[in-house]
């Protein structure tokens, strides 16, 4: 077993609580009867594509991003047992990239299971299912690294976390092109929509552009994340 | 990064110099200087007096805001590689979650580079009594069996230097037994164990090296005898068991060899700043008045009393014995 496998599967474990799985369960459940019961309403490629939207990009990645990006350090902060990985010799930026990497093992999946079962039960053609698959992989892995280094530095970062999706990020996503850049989900939507050829409100960007940004917050997530595993005391 | 790192040939295990730890504004711990070098250490002090941050500090847990940590002559904050000298044993009782023993044991194994992590944490375990094939969860376990397993994490990367808060917490008098036996004994081996408690009974039977702090100072350091010398300037009591005891309390205090006297039961209780001169002075004295002794006794020699004179009023005694 190395030490970056033994952080990953650790941290896994530690932020795979029961509630928070069957809490997504539950979200997955719901969406399929959603598109179940829209299925029929939604003929034009365009509503599917909207589908996706409001699912996967705009509700289930963030979502599933900010609670495994907060836990999977933040739980270990706030009880204390960070100090059993953080005071071994180990480089704090394999740490770091262990969290966003557990981060995305569970917040991947669970946003995109109702994505999939979503467009499966809408009869969605492959090219809007693998623009889905991008736009939500993009989204999540931008949104977990945030999340994972909100959680390790405030005590509060649901809290913040869902103030930043309900304030920052809409409000970001339909400010244009100025603003929009510093939306994840404006960039998760450029992706969606390039894809599909399908025009979204909020898409302000070519694909290759907002994936490029993406990774770009990806990292940057990761880097800050290091850099506070540096810099923080721990309790 | 395993590995790469040596101790500073002569360096002290645990240094800290002119030490201040402030948390926004509030001073935890001020301008403290001490060394850890091998054998037990306890840090002393009631709530609030600043162990806890000295313990942290003492393994990089946390950055001085003033002042200089070194272990093993390197700051622990520059090299997290130095925490392979390291085992810590936290004062909570909380594990990781959802992970058996064995695995929480052979993470910390496996973390620090141990050469066979399994087999070190197999061992690690049984030499704190738990079961490594035991398959609950630790959060299925009792405070002491968590207490136990913390240790274990600790032990089996073989470090140098253990720091261990309220060690004896959860346990059972024979797990308290065992476990004062294998600190003792760790200590003989040359590591530095360094421990914090408050339950100052235990630390006279670790036979340690005393640090002791209060109000975020260190107030005085030393053996428990060394520091009990520093009250010369405060009253030794002691139990004088005699058939006269108001003659020999009068000609003493008359004497000025103590400066108190209280007629008990079957004696008098003395006190007195020079326990050496009083000692010199109470035989002859005895024969002059024609008293019988039957018992002398101190009264407050016990690391109790040195804690509580140290600590009572907050100002430094000043420092022991430097050992």
């Amino acid at each position: 077993m190395t030490a970056t496998y033994a952080l990953w599967s650790t941290l896994v474990r530690a932020v795979a609580s029961r509630a928070r799985l069957l809490g997504f369960a539950a979200v997955a459940v719901l969406v399929v009867v959603v598109a179940a019961r829209s299925g029929n309403d939604l003929l034009l490629a365009r509503d599917a594509v909207q589908f996706v939207d409001l699912v996967g990009v705009s509700f289930a990645a963030p979502v599933a991003a900010l609670v495994f990006g907060v836990g999977v350090l933040g739980d270990l902060v706030d009880d204390g047992t960070l100090v059993y990985l953080w005071l071994r010799p180990v480089a704090r930026w394999r740490l770091a990239l262990s969290a966003a990497v557990a981060s995305w093992t569970l917040a991947i999946p669970m946003a995109m299971i109702p994505v999939l079962a979503g467009c499966a039960v809408l009869g969605a053609a492959d090219r809007l299912t693998a623009a889905a698959v991008l736009a939500t992989f993009g989204a999540v892995s931008a949104y977990s690294s945030l999340f994972v280094w909100l959680g390790l530095v405030s005590r509060r970062a649901l809290v913040w976390g869902i103030g930043y999706l309900l304030i920052v990020e809409q409000f970001a996503a339909r400010g244009g092109s100025g603003l929009g850049a510093l939306s994840v989900r404006s960039h998760a939507l450029s992706i969606l929509a390039g894809r599909t050829g399908v025009d979204l409100p909020t898409a302000w960007f070519s694909p290759l552009a907002s994936g490029i940004v993406l990774a770009v917050v990806t990292l940057a997530g990761v880097v800050a994340t290091t850099v506070t595993l540096r810099k923080r005391d721990l309790a | 990064m395993n590995g790469a790192l040596r101790a500073v040939p002569d360096a002290p295990m645990v240094a800290l110099d002119g030490v201040t730890k402030r948390y926004r504004g509030i001073v935890a711990v001020s301008e403290v200087t001490c060394r850890f070098e091998a054998g037990v250490t306890a840090v002393l002090g009631p709530n609030g007096a600043g162990k806890s941050t000295v313990l942290r500090l003492a393994c990089g847990l946390t950055r001085p805001s003033d002042g200089v940590v070194r272990i093993h002559g390197h700051d622990p904050r520059e090299h997290p590689e130095v925490s392979r000298f390291v085992g810590v044993v936290p004062q909570h009782h909380r594990l990781l979650p959802r992970t058996t023993a064995l695995r929480f044991v052979e993470l910390a194994g496996v973390l620090a580079g141990v050469d066979d992590p399994l087999i070190a944490a197999r061992a690690s375990l049984e030499a704190v009594e738990l079961d490594p094939s035991d398959r609950r969860v630790t959060e299925q376990y009792s405070n002491g069996m968590r207490q136990r397993v913390k240790i274990a994490q600790a032990l089996v990367t073989g470090p140098s230097i253990l720091v261990i808060d309220e060690p004896l917490n959860g346990l059972d008098p024979r797990q308290r037994e065992r476990m004062i036996d294998t600190f003792v004994e760790l200590g003989r081996q040359g590591r530095c164990v360094v421990i914090s408690s408050h339950v100052l009974d235990e630390v006279e039977r670790f036979g340690s090296r005393v640090v002791v702090m209060n109000q975020g100072r260190l107030v005085a350091e030393g053996g428990v005898a060394a520091i009990r010398e520093l009250m010369d300037d405060r009253p030794h009591h002691i139990r004088v068991g005699t058939d006269e005891p108001t003659h020999l309390a009068a000609a003493m205090l008359e004497g000025g060899w103590v400066t108190e006297a209280r007629i008990v039961h079957g004696g008098v209780e003395v006190a007195c700043s020079d326990v050496a001169g009083f000692a010199r002075s109470l035989a002859p004295l005895a024969v002059k008045l024609g008293a019988e002794l039957t018992e002398v006794r101190p009264l407050d020699d016990d690391l109790e009393s040195v804690f509580r004179y140290l600590t009572q009023d907050g100002r430094p005694a000043g420092h022991g014995e430097r050992t």
